[in-house]
């Protein structure tokens, strides 16, 4: 309604997502600024941004099932794994040497779903644990997931290549085209890293709205009621075991399409990466983003994705900081990484997106302070 | 869409309308137009003007079937809400007569209230009104049919006299089938001098008296609206209903202008939630009482005293420079460049924020009466880009008298004469006003009535003015002013509106007659004292217990000492604390939350004696 921007004539108008032209706007405004930065950026930029997008993904994952339903599972990196090595094998070249690889050479269109679908299928396997147990216990027994699913992967050869060796990531078909080495519309050409940056946009689309949908939702308030107060949950009649099962699933589904998309950059992939290190990077990128919510999870992968080029940047700047500080840039990442956990659990629990909801209120409260 | 300027000019050219009439002919001209809104757990639920109609008309025919004719009483015990409303059309168009009762009146009044006016139905809220009538039920032959809104509670009531009002609309539906002409046949025959509402004045003393106002009188009001100080300039207007819909002043905004101006009537969820509604709503008109104004002003300045130091020194730099345009529009009129600018700025600084938050943002005429406000309230308003005006009305006027109008603004007095009305003063100095819209009677009360009319038309307001021959300056109510024993004359109720003027100050009742000084009861604001005293880390639980509190007792005496200094009449000289809160089923307060002086006189007569001691 215009000039009455908070009168609501139906539930539809209250929760849309764009509320009002402002929002459109703003809307419109940084999805061509990421179009544009597409295809202006250079590669190594682009190679940062598609790893922000692809960890946002798999961060929503999390924050299904850790943010808005309140199990704390340590075993998201498990299900990032799944996912990839379903694309492997279905997206995939099969080789004979030195193992025997199988991999069916289909296309992205199928192998990306796909790796959604059977990661969430073996998170509905292993969902009755969370039926059955929450909290600490819960996140000690999700971490035995991820060491028995990394001994699983290390000891499947013919689909993982084997620990130290690895194996090469889908292929790069889509819809019959091959972007192996770039693509040619018209007079634009995109390199394959530009293209998978596209391509993660636009699943990140999807996914990301879909997020908002089930936060917006029944599902999404049965799951908050399941965080809240378990028992009080299920006194007023919502199922706790199809909730929680739903909660990994999901979780799971985004995890898997995460990890098809997440080492294609890069084209190869070693079952070392999925060690329990991988799974803590989740929870850290939720804790620093912002618990519970859409923005959270794209704060904190953009602020980790971005870091590395940041801090790279610096200390190609700087003589001193190269001079005074003993550590490579990894080590500074890790360093600076750790630093921020800890403050922002000790001085904003809401992660960035408390920051911003902080900043966000200032103004709207104004002139007052509430 | 029509705009306002062409309904002023249809207004002009035909003249205004009963409101009923009115319904029925928006229903037939703009059928989809938005009548009413409706906040029900967030959502405002809408009610086009062709549904208001045929609601209307159901409630007409529901009413011929339990026997209700021209001339019958029926009356209305609710919050305001869209039945209220469409009932009350219901009941004008087949000529009967709707009674209004406050939802805050207690069991006797309403037995008084229903058995005075000879109420044939009664249209009860809920089961707290329903329980009121039911308790005093006996004592009301008359009464045929309750008729409850909200079935909450009320489902396994044993009584064959109680229907729901669905069931009530059905029967009306089932009865406008067999005779669909039946309504508007009656409404054609409605004559200007019928009567068409009974508005009963809680009096300060004595029982209170039902004032007829005809059909006549509403419509003389409509035809005056193009010309009224407070109707907007604002096409697709919209309302916000919280004022009493018994009481003239929300009957008169909400059911003359409101509907005249094809305006949209939104209804706040509850009294509580008045803030917020406004906020949603940001109403073009805003009609208010005092009490809502200073604590709007009240509140403002308290949650600034929480704000972070940069805000709060970006609102005093606001304030400065809306001061400068209050000062500078009353003194150089409404469109002063050096206004706009310092207006401009405050407005960035945060003002504009504030008026969204108050819900003034879209106000092009905010409007305050039915009580004397302090001047400082009003500036404080027009400091923050407001347009603000005081009017004055009663009940057997119609609510028209006198206003200030943009362009023709003098703080401490209600205005000028609205279009079409008489004004005069009496050799006593009482106010005397002849229009139209006055009044036919007091129901069955001859006497009270041949009091306030003379032969020639003139109404005795009871109020003590002065007149400059333009502005309108209001003294006091003529039974009220006092005179001390130095035989100086005062006017209590200017003292009173300055000292409530400080935020921690809800009531002030001064008193002096027949005394050497000036002394007054004081009752706190409560939520604003006690953050005060939060702040300075005094401990307190409840009212009373804070209102005696020394520390309060300071506090509160330097706020009188600071209205002492803005006053050119007396001083006080001392005070004490009244540790209850007045309200209106102690008897403390009329209805409308205006104080009964005498009452108060003598329930804390023991503290006066003592201040004289």
């Amino acid at each position: 309604m215009r000039r009455r921007p908070d009168l609501y004539i139906s539930y539809r108008d209250e929760t849309a997502i764009l509320k009002n032209n402002t929002h459109r706007v703003i809307a419109l405004i940084i999805a061509s600024a990421l179009l544009i930065l597409g295809y202006v950026a250079d590669d190594y930029w682009i190679l940062l941004l598609s790893a922000s997008i692809f960890l946002t993904i798999a961060t929503w994952g999390l924050n299904i099932v850790s943010g808005m339903a309140g199990q704390i599972s340590l075993a998201h990196g498990f299900f990032v794994a799944v996912g990839t090595y379903t694309a492997a094998v279905v997206g995939g070249f099969s080789t004979e040497f030195p193992n025997k690889i199988i991999g069916y050479e289909l296309d992205m269109i199928i192998w990306l779903p796909l790796a959604g679908i059977v990661a969430a299928g073996v998170g509905l396997i292993i969902a009755p644990l969370a039926v059955r147990l929450k909290g600490l216990n819960l996140a000690l027994v999700s971490i035995g997931i991820v060491y028995i699913g990394s001994y699983i992967l290390s000891n499947l050869k013919t689909v993982t290549g084997g620990a130290g060796l690895g194996r090469k990531t889908a292929g790069y078909t889509i819809l019959g085209v091959n972007f192996k080495d770039g693509l040619e519309i018209g007079s634009l050409i995109f390199t394959k890293n530009q293209v998978l940056y596209y391509i993660g946009l636009l699943v990140a689309l999807l996914l990301g709205i879909g997020v908002k949908n089930l936060l917006r939702s029944k599902i999404g308030r049965a799951y908050a009621a399941i965080r809240d107060r378990d028992i009080a949950a299920e006194a007023i009649g919502i199922n706790l075991a199809r909730f929680k099962a739903s909660a990994f699933a999901l979780s799971s589904f985004y995890a898997g399409v995460a990890g098809a998309l997440m080492f294609s950059t890069i084209g190869a992939v070693d079952v070392e990466r999925f060690g329990l290190l991988f799974s803590v990077t989740f929870i850290a990128i939720v804790v620093i983003g912002g618990v519970g919510t859409v923005m959270g999870p794209i704060f904190g992968s953009i602020f980790f994705g971005l870091m590395p080029g940041i801090i790279k940047f610096v200390i190609d700047h700087s003589e001193f900081i190269r001079d005074s500080i003993p550590l490579n840039a990894a080590q500074i990442e890790r360093v600076i990484f750790g630093l921020f956990i800890v403050g922002f659990l000790m001085f904003e629990p809401r992660g960035l997106w408390g920051v911003w909801f902080r900043l966000r209120n200032y103004f709207k409260a104004w002139p007052f302070s509430y | 869409m029509i705009t306002m300027q062409e309904i002023f000019n249809e207004i002009s050219k035909n003249g205004g309308l009963t409101p009923s009439r009115k319904v029925k002919e928006i229903a037939e001209r703009f059928p989809e137009k938005i009548a009413f809104r409706n906040k029900e757990f967030g959502i405002w639920h809408q009610i086009s003007y062709e549904e208001f109609w045929n609601q209307a008309q159901y409630v007409g025919n529901a009413l011929k079937f339990y026997g209700v004719g021209p001339k019958d009483k029926v009356a209305v015990h609710s919050e305001n809400r869209p039945e209220w409303i469409i009932t009350d059309i219901g009941i004008q168009a087949i000529q009967s007569i709707t009674v209004g009762l406050y939802p805050t009146n207690p069991s006797p009044e309403v037995k008084y209230l229903l058995g005075h006016s000879e109420s044939k139905v009664l249209f009860a809220e809920d089961q707290e009104q329903v329980d009121k009538v039911l308790e005093v039920i006996e004592h009301l032959p008359s009464l045929s049919k309750i008729v409850y809104f909200e079935s909450r509670g009320i489902t396994r009531y044993d009584n064959e006299k109680l229907i729901s009002w669905d069931e009530f609309i059905e029967i009306g539906k089932e009865e406008y089938k067999k005779d669909k002409d039946f309504v508007i046949k009656m409404q054609d025959e409605i004559k200007s001098e019928d009567t068409a509402i009974m508005i009963y004045t809680s009096g300060t003393t004595g029982p209170p008296k039902g004032s007829m106002l005809t059909h006549g009188n509403l419509e003389w009001v409509a035809t005056q609206i193009p010309e009224l100080s407070f109707t907007t300039g604002v096409d697709n207007p919209q309302y916000l209903s919280y004022l009493p819909l018994c009481h003239v002043f929300g009957r008169l905004v909400d059911l003359i202008i409101g509907i005249h101006t094809m305006g949209t009537i939104n209804f706040a969820e509850s009294i509580d939630t008045v803030q917020t509604d406004l906020a949603e709503v940001q109403p073009s008109v805003f009609p208010a009482v005092p009490r809502i104004l200073e604590r709007m002003h009240a509140g403002a300045l308290v949650r600034m005293k929480d704000a972070s130091k940069l805000k709060q020194l970006l609102f005093s730099l606001a304030s400065k420079l809306g001061d400068i345009t209050a000062k500078r529009r009353l003194e150089m009129g409404e469109r002063d460049f050096i206004a706009r600018v310092t207006n401009f700025i405050a407005q960035l600084l945060g003002f504009r924020a504030l008026r969204k938050k108050l819900g003034l943002l879209n106000v092009d005429n905010a409007l305050s009466g039915a009580a004397p406000i302090s001047p400082e309230i009003l500036r404080f308003f027009m400091s923050l880009g407001v347009p603000i005006y005081e009017g004055y009305g009663m009940t057997e006027n119609s609510a028209i008298a006198t206003g200030n109008r943009p362009g023709k603004v003098k703080l401490g007095t209600v205005g000028v004469a609205q279009p079409g009305v008489e004004l005069k003063l009496a050799d006593d100095g009482e106010i005397l006003i002849k229009h139209p819209g006055v009044f036919k009677g007091y129901f069955k009360n001859e006497e009270a009535t041949k009091e306030v009319i003379d032969n020639n038309g003139w109404l005795y307001t009871g109020d003590v003015g002065e007149y400059d021959g333009e502005f309108l300056k209001i003294v006091d109510r003529k039974k009220d002013i006092i005179i001390t024993s130095g035989g100086k004359n005062v006017s209590p109720s200017e003292i009173e509106n300055n000292v409530k003027t400080s935020p921690y100050i809800r009531e002030a009742i001064v008193i002096g007659d027949d005394r050497k000084f000036l002394s007054v009861l004081i009752g706190i604001e409560f939520d604003i004292v006690s953050n005060w005293a939060l702040r300075k880390n005094i401990p307190h639980t409840t009212y009373r217990n804070l209102s005696e509190n020394e520390n309060v007792q300071e506090l509160i005496w330097k706020e009188i000492q600071k209205a002492n200094e803005r006053t050119s009449s007396l001083s006080i000289r001392k005070f004490r604390m009244i540790t209850k809160e007045l309200d209106h089923e102690d008897g403390d307060m009329t209805a409308t939350q205006k104080v009964k002086r005498n009452v108060l006189m003598e329930k804390f007569s023991d503290l006066i004696e003592d201040m004289y001691k």
